[in-house]
């Protein structure tokens, strides 16, 4: 029996054709996201505004602050006699570091003394505190063994041990850790999954509203055809949506593409399927377009980037929030991109997440036809 | 043969009744018309037959096949054209034909002689690339006829397909529905213009969801009006000549009707008794001056709204007497 799917394909591909801000809208939106998002959001500090109150005013106290400034984490922005001005440039948002090195900071070290460095941080962003502590942490513990060191020397002491212990840490997949790497791939994945869903989610609710699903519904088509038919023109655009966001990915960001691009496509094929799906399921369940772009936003949106891994890792996540990241199609995909792009996993690894997709788009599709009424 | 069978057919939107129960054949090869006014049943039980609503109760038979059972084959054997335009706005004329060709799977050696049949039907030969937004209503209309007959269904039914459509347009509509008829289809059209209804074969009126009457159209009228005389009265405000004649002993209905009114009185011994008994009652009533009363054929129009009266009537005798 000769299927009708491609009658249906061939009217859809007219329409999407015919108007052009769905067209503009499934190539110009997920560009605009992810240079948006991708250049918005960065988990590096960098620049940190640091203000420096040397009370010392010696050699010693100006190698300090050197050491600081010459990183590029940190940026000095003030530099203030004494420490009673810092507390306003930290209120004021002007610094958000402060180093006080005390009187006789210089004198001290050079008897052995021991003397306490303050270091201030603006907590209210925690997690930049958190990771400024972190390169703080790092250049005192450099400084701290180069004066253990010239200490031992010049007593005539060996110090090639020094550090005892000394930790060489390799980042492998993305050695500079630079986070737009990871988040762009999630970012692609999480945009493709709302622009999927939002291209099928008007379909078949804007044929109730204009009427012409009456007609439509009126002859012998059957519904499986006209859902599948509606489907494809969009696959098509949305799988050439999902490897354009890429090229930009990798192109304006940067980020590495090491695995294989055949593998890439045709995991985004399935991805896509899924994607699609959720938007054929909000059209069918639907009673006006607004009603189905708004299902399409609450369900593809805020879990594709709560839940997939994108922004947050699932595995810190508590396990009741892991077991729903189970039910969010990003989140395979996620872990896909990140595999093909930056390790370059091979079929065998990205098996076990494609087929979850598979099956996930699998039963929405079949939720769609199921709940597809050919009635009015 | 019969093309249609419907029996008891019901059905509720929740606490409203839009069918309520009706039963008809439409014979094969006529022309069936469904006449009403708005909010009759006559798109309800259109789109039933069709397969778009599920009835709430009773059973019809279409194209020879059970309606519950088969509602996909019966509509490879229908064609139907919903009230509102269901081709898409956005496709040419060509590409709205095309698809349904393809939908309804029509052999692909067989096409362009039924897009060029459905195109002729339109008069839009020469104008297939046209957007089929732009059409005037009319054409439209013969388009989406041209598109409902493209896989040569047994039985088409139109849901008001000359509504809102001007004079001309309407004839040339009527026009296809009999060519359609010679060519053996069925035709099951709804409309609410007594007019329309004349070239039907077989009629049905429905009101409030049932079925008041069902006879040939010229047979219907005189039916409706049997053992009354129908006049047309004119001279003082028609208003005032209802208000002074209804309800009044030997008068069975009096409508504004124009400049005139039309009365419906028993038909007394002789034409002329029922001309009589007017005048008296206009006499009594102190509607003087110059006043004309003149027999007249029923036409569609009035044993339409007669049959409605007497429906209204018996439907509050019902109501009083279950209370």
């Amino acid at each position: 029996m000769k299927t009708r799917v491609p009658a249906i394909a061939k009217k859809e591909l007219l329409h999407i054709l015919r108007d052009w801000r769905t067209l503009a809208m499934a190539f110009v939106l997920p560009l605009v996201l992810l240079l948006l998002f991708g250049y918005a959001i960065t988990f590096d500090i960098r620049d940190l505004r640091l203000a420096v109150a040397d009370e010392d005013r010696t050699r010693a106290s100006r190698s300090l602050v050197e050491r600081f400034s010459a990183s590029r984490y940190f940026r000095l922005v003030a530099e203030v006699p004494s420490a009673d001005h810092l507390p306003g440039l930290l209120d004021r948002g002007e610094a958000q570091i402060a180093l006080v090195v005390p009187k006789g900071y210089s004198d001290r070290l050079a008897r052995w003394e021991g003397v306490a460095v303050q270091v201030l941080f603006d907590g209210s962003e925690s997690n930049t505190a958190t990771i400024a502590s972190g390169y703080v942490d790092a250049i005192f513990s450099s400084l701290n063994v180069s004066y253990v060191k010239e200490i031992l020397s010049r007593r005539g002491l060996p110090a090639g041990g020094l550090p005892p212990v000394d930790p060489r840490v390799r980042v492998w997949f993305n050695p500079e850790l630079d986070s737009t790497s990871t988040i762009v791939p999630g970012l692609v994945a999480m945009i493709m999954m709302v622009i999927a869903a939002l291209l099928t989610s008007l379909t078949v609710v804007r044929e109730r509203e204009m009427g012409s699903l009456e007609g439509l519904i009126a002859t012998p088509v059957r519904k499986h055809e006209i859902l599948l038919g509606k489907m494809l023109p969009y696959l098509l655009i949305a799988l050439a949506d999902s490897v354009l966001a890429t090229v930009v990915g990798v192109l304006v960001f940067d980020v590495p593409f090491v695995g294989s691009v055949a593998l890439f496509i045709g995991t985004a094929l399935v991805f896509t399927v899924a994607g699609l799906s959720i938007g054929l399921l909000a059209s069918v369940v639907a009673g006006s377009q607004l009603l189905a772009n708004q299902i399409v936003f609450l369900t593809t949106l805020l879990p594709s980037m709560l839940l997939s891994g994108f922004l947050f890792p699932v595995k810190s996540m508590p396990p009741w929030v892991q077991a729903i990241t189970y039910a969010v199609p990003a989140r395979y995909f996620v872990s896909i991109c990140r595999g093909i792009l930056l390790k370059g996993q091979p079929l065998e690894d990205v098996t076990r997440p494609a087929l979850f997709l598979a099956a996930f788009g699998a039963i929405l599709l079949g939720l769609a036809i199921a709940r597809f009424r050919k009635k009015l | 043969m019969i093309a249609v069978h419907a029996e008891n057919l019901v059905k509720h939107f929740g606490p409203f009744t839009a069918v309520d129960g009706i039963s008809f054949e439409v014979p094969e090869g006529a022309i069936f018309g469904f006449l009403g006014p708005n909010g009759a049943g006559k798109t309800t039980t259109i789109r039933m037959l069709c397969g778009l609503l599920v009835p709430t109760k009773g059973r019809a038979t279409v194209a020879g096949l059970d309606l519950a059972r088969d509602a996909d084959r019966i509509k490879e054997r229908i064609g139907y054209m919903s009230q509102r335009f269901s081709l898409y706005g956005d496709l040419t004329v060509l590409q709205n034909l095309q698809f349904y060709a393809g939908i309804y799977r029509i052999p692909r050696r067989k096409r362009p002689a039924r897009i060029d049949f459905a195109l002729e039907i339109a008069g839009l030969r020469g104008h297939e690339h046209r957007l089929t937004s732009t059409l005037a209503g009319g054409v439209k209309q013969r388009l989406a006829l041209g598109a409902a007959i493209l896989h040569e269904p047994r039985i088409v039914f139109l849901d008001e397909p000359t509504a809102g459509v001007d004079p001309a347009s309407r004839r040339a509509f009527w026009d296809l529905i009999a060519e359609l008829r010679l060519q053996g289809t069925t035709v099951f059209v709804t409309t609410h213009y007594m007019d329309e209804a004349e070239h039907c074969d077989r009629l049905v009126l429905i009101y409030g969801g049932r079925k008041i009457a069902e006879a040939p159209p010229r047979q219907l009228a005189a039916e409706a009006l049997s053992g009354g005389s129908l006049f047309a009265v004119s001279g003082p405000p028609s208003a005032s000549i209802v208000s002074a004649l209804r309800g009044k002993p030997g008068i069975r209905a009096a409508q504004v009707y124009g400049s005139a009114a039309r009365v419906l009185v028993d038909r007394g011994p002789d034409e002329a008794s029922g001309a009589r008994r007017i005048e008296a009652l206009l006499a009594e009533a102190g509607l003087v001056g110059p006043c004309q009363v003149k027999p007249v054929r029923p036409t569609l129009e009035d044993a339409f709204i007669h049959l409605i009266e007497r429906e209204d009537a018996l439907a509050a005798d019902r109501k009083g007497r279950s209370r």
